[in-house]
């Protein structure tokens, strides 16, 4: 009962965040660029949420600066995606000097320390969305290659797999045919779960003045509050909406990250687990509800 | 371990906490006088050799450590500082400076004319290297001897105006601990880090922690008037914000370079005050002059007087400074008496007449209503450093007015050096904007250098380069009194008719105070490092 409800509302609100980022300046009631009103003015009718340090709309902001935050963390994360599940897959699947070599490659991502990286790649690319999207994607892949490659490795034990292979089907056509569509749903998890650190790293990247100056996103959002001292000038509402944004763009996604997570374990479990498996699989997921 | 630790701890409170919450009786007898802790979120000390570090915390350090023949007093006058007097022969060539007698070094040693003609040396001998910095402050010194004990004798090729300011700002080294790193190229001068410094200035160094404190303490042997406060401190915060709460904590006694954004809320707290005044720090937004351009349509005068009238200065002032600057005209700010020129001002913000200008000028409006000039549209990169003051806001607020007119702005922010590599690539050939702050110090030569055909490469940041200014630069810098002033004044103009560099606003200087803190005169230098003066005047209610 709760699991269902949980990716429900996970999905919902990353469909509204979603919307928001489509229609983004149509719905909001101000220009992204255009002064207002005063410096930091408190929240009023006219302006729900306040102004920023240049006297623009926040609410304005805020939702104008979903396109930016949501279109980076979404593509980075496919980025990463692509990139960690062609190797996951591919080591997985192929095992031996090629699972090798390729998971030793993941070993030395995984170690790499992944912020401090963005920022040296970023500074020397220069600030640009783009170079944002690429430098996450490059560097958050290596869980899902590693995820990946482990269910491979049982998928590719799995009598059906095998009898395909007797059949003297190609690699190519049982990894596209036969061993994709049995991970897809893990793919898609991990895809959701990468979204909520990507537009982690988007807001960092941002803050500390890695992205475009002319770009809105929450990121940004936040480093001209903290530029401008808002917190000491009593003016919460600069940084607050956006940092809640982040903050419930980031639980929606581990909502429905999870909750695919759950269930695309079960599916999996399910033809070679005895009934056991079933009441393990069962009780994990009752004690993440 | 234990102990070294409870020693770390103590100091820490006496700068960072002022532990007895603003208790200064339990201090022992010396520190009659108080202690004044200044914070700053902006600046640090780059280094504590003075031939090397360049930061206003940094310089103001060197001032009160290390002895000056002049600096200036509070009306902004050259006055004595080691030399106690001096005189100027007829023809304005030789400066005879009297100085001090029995003064000594914090190592007992004694500080005598010798030091300053050796220093003074020292630093013309290396002028091509290692002491570059200083070339400009000892420009036209043929030579500098010490007759006596108490007798500097400062000789020059041709008369200079900027002596008095070039004395007023070369530090006084001691000899016997320096001249060991007079060798060779003087390589070891700039590499010698001074972590324990021989000074002889009003204070000595106590303690120093790179990057966050620096604390000084009274020097009872020092030559000039006593200072009345015992001891005074920087504290360097990485946020605003955390500076903000010291200062409402009483951890500080001053907070520097506050946002003006902090300004209403610390101004209704009680023991607190907040002080504005005009400052020398200058936007200016850089248009590519150079002749080898490859944006000729900008060095069009009709296109720069167009930029000029659509950029709306008061909304900038208002927005980013909260009405606590003043919006540019001339490259030289108000704040520099007498040099500024009152009659350069920038044309008043007129969006219709700008498009009228370029209109006429045959650029019609093409898609998304982005003028085209030559077959490609009006857009531009606008480069900047990310520390330059008000920005991102400031150049934001540019692009907003300049799309108003048909011409379209993209930011390109990097760091400083990137910056000026990015400016003058390929002999300036590409850049099309710049935006940069200088803040000067009360001389106007910084400012007037910035457009010299000399500095291409070098601090030049619009390309521009006309002979006529550079001999205008050359006369001034013979000149004296109100000669110089007129031809100062005169190239003031040319730069604001050229339009190589259109100077945005000049911020103002923002610093809190407790009401503790008393007889700190204000300075358009934000902290004053021109002057020993004022920290010696300052004082601290216990």
């Amino acid at each position: 009962m709760r699991r269902p409800s949980a990716f429900g509302v996970g999905l919902t609100v990353l469909a509204l965040f979603c919307v928001a980022a489509l229609l983004g300046p149509a719905i909001a009631p101000y220009g992204l660029h255009e002064q207002v009103g005063g410096v930091f003015q408190p929240p009023s009718w006219s302006h729900p949420l306040g102004t920023d340090d240049a006297g623009r709309d926040v609410l304005s902001l805020c939702i104008g600066g979903a396109r930016v935050s949501m279109v980076v963390a979404v593509a980075a994360s496919f980025v990463a995606i692509a990139i960690g599940a062609s190797i996951g897959v591919i080591a997985g699947y192929s095992g031996g000097l090629v699972d090798g070599v390729l998971m030793r490659i993941t070993d030395y991502f995984l170690v790499v320390p992944a912020l401090p990286l963005m920022i040296v790649i970023s500074t020397v690319w220069g600030p640009s969305l783009w170079h944002v999207v690429l430098v996450i994607g490059a560097l958050l892949w290596t869980p899902s290659a590693r995820v990946l490659r482990a269910e491979v490795l049982t998928v590719r034990e799995r009598s059906y797999v095998l009898r395909v292979r007797a059949m003297g089907a190609s690699r190519t056509r049982i990894i596209v045919h036969h061993v994709l569509p049995q991970v897809r749903a893990l793919i898609a998890a991990n895809c959701v779960l990468t979204i909520s650190v990507a537009i982690f790293f988007e807001s960092a990247l941002a803050f500390l003045g890695l992205e475009s100056a002319d770009t809105v996103s929450w990121g940004t959002m936040i480093a001209d509050a903290f530029r401008r001292a808002a917190a000491s000038s009593g003016a919460w509402w600069a940084f607050v909406p956006p940092g809640i944004c982040i903050a419930i763009v980031v639980l929606a996604c581990n909502l429905v990250g999870s909750a695919v997570e759950d269930r695309a374990g079960t599916r999996l479990r399910a033809p070679r687990l005895s009934r056991t498996g079933f009441a393990v699989a069962d009780r994990t997921a009752g004690e993440d509800a | 371990m234990r102990r070294a630790a409870a020693a770390v701890l103590a100091i820490v409170c006496l700068v960072a906490a002022g532990c007895g919450g603003g208790d200064n009786s339990s201090s022992s007898s010396s520190s009659s006088g108080g202690q004044l802790r200044i914070g700053d979120a902006s600046s640090k000390i780059d280094s504590l050799n003075p031939l090397v570090g360049s930061n206003l915390f940094a310089l103001t350090s060197y001032r009160m450590l290390y002895p000056y023949l002049l600096q200036y007093d509070a009306a902004g006058q050259i006055v004595g500082d080691f030399a106690k007097s001096y005189a100027v022969s007829k023809d304005r060539k030789t400066w005879t400076l009297t100085t001090y007698d029995g003064a000594r070094w914090s190592d007992g040693k004694p500080l005598t004319a010798d030091d300053v003609a050796w220093t003074y040396q020292t630093l013309l001998k290396y002028q091509d290297g290692a002491t570059a910095g200083f070339a400009p402050a000892l420009g036209g010194i043929a030579s500098v001897t010490a007759p006596s004990p108490t007798r500097v004798v400062v000789r020059y090729a041709a008369p200079v105006s900027t002596a008095a300011y070039g004395m007023a700002n070369v530090p006084v080294l001691p000899r016997h601990v320096w001249a060991r790193y007079a060798t060779g190229s003087g390589a070891q001068l700039r590499t010698f880090a001074n972590l324990d410094p021989v000074t002889a200035g009003a204070f000595s160094l106590e303690k120093y922690t790179p990057n966050a404190l620096a604390l000084f303490s009274r020097n009872e042997g020092f030559y000039g008037p006593k200072p009345k406060l015992a001891s005074f401190g920087f504290q360097f915060f990485t946020s605003n914000d955390a500076m903000v709460t010291a200062l409402k904590s009483n951890q500080i006694d001053a907070a520097y370079e506050v946002p003006p954004t902090v300004m209403p809320t610390l101004k209704s707290t009680a023991g607190i005050r907040v002080e504005t005044h005009p400052g020398t720090d200058t936007v200016l937004l850089g248009i590519n002059s150079n002749k080898q351009t490859s944006h000729p349509e900008l060095l069009n005068p009709a296109v720069r007087d167009a930029i000029d009238m659509a950029i709306d200065r008061e909304r900038i002032v208002e927005t980013v400074s909260l009405g606590t600057g003043v919006v540019g005209g001339s490259i030289v700010p108000p704040t520099l008496t007498p040099w500024h020129d009152p009659g350069v001002t920038a044309p008043s913000t007129d969006v219709a007449a700008a498009n009228r200008l370029l209109d006429d000028a045959g650029y019609r409006r093409g898609s998304g209503g982005i003028r085209v000039a030559d077959g490609h549209p009006m857009q531009y990169d606008v480069l900047f450093a990310q520390g330059v003051t008000g920005a991102p806001r400031v150049i934001e607020l540019i692009a907003e007015d300049l799309k108003q007119i048909g011409i379209e702005l993209r930011l390109r922010g990097s760091d400083a050096a990137s910056y000026l590599q990015a400016v003058t690539a390929d002999d300036y050939k590409r850049f099309a904007f710049s935006v940069d702050d200088y803040a000067p110090p009360l001389d106007p030569t910084l400012m007037l250098a910035l457009p010299l055909c000399g500095q291409l490469g070098g601090i030049n940041e619009s390309g521009y380069c006309e002979k006529e200014y550079d001999a205008m630069f050359a006369k001034q810098a013979t000149e004296e009194g109100d000669a110089r002033v007129a031809t100062v004044r005169a190239m003031q103009q040319k730069i604001a008719d050229d339009k190589p560099l259109l100077p945005i606003y000049t911020a103002g200087v923002i610093n809190a105070y407790r009401d503790a803190v008393r007889d700190v005169p204000a300075t358009p230098l934000i902290i004053n490092y021109e002057s020993k003066q004022w920290l010696t005047q300052a004082t601290v209610d216990g």
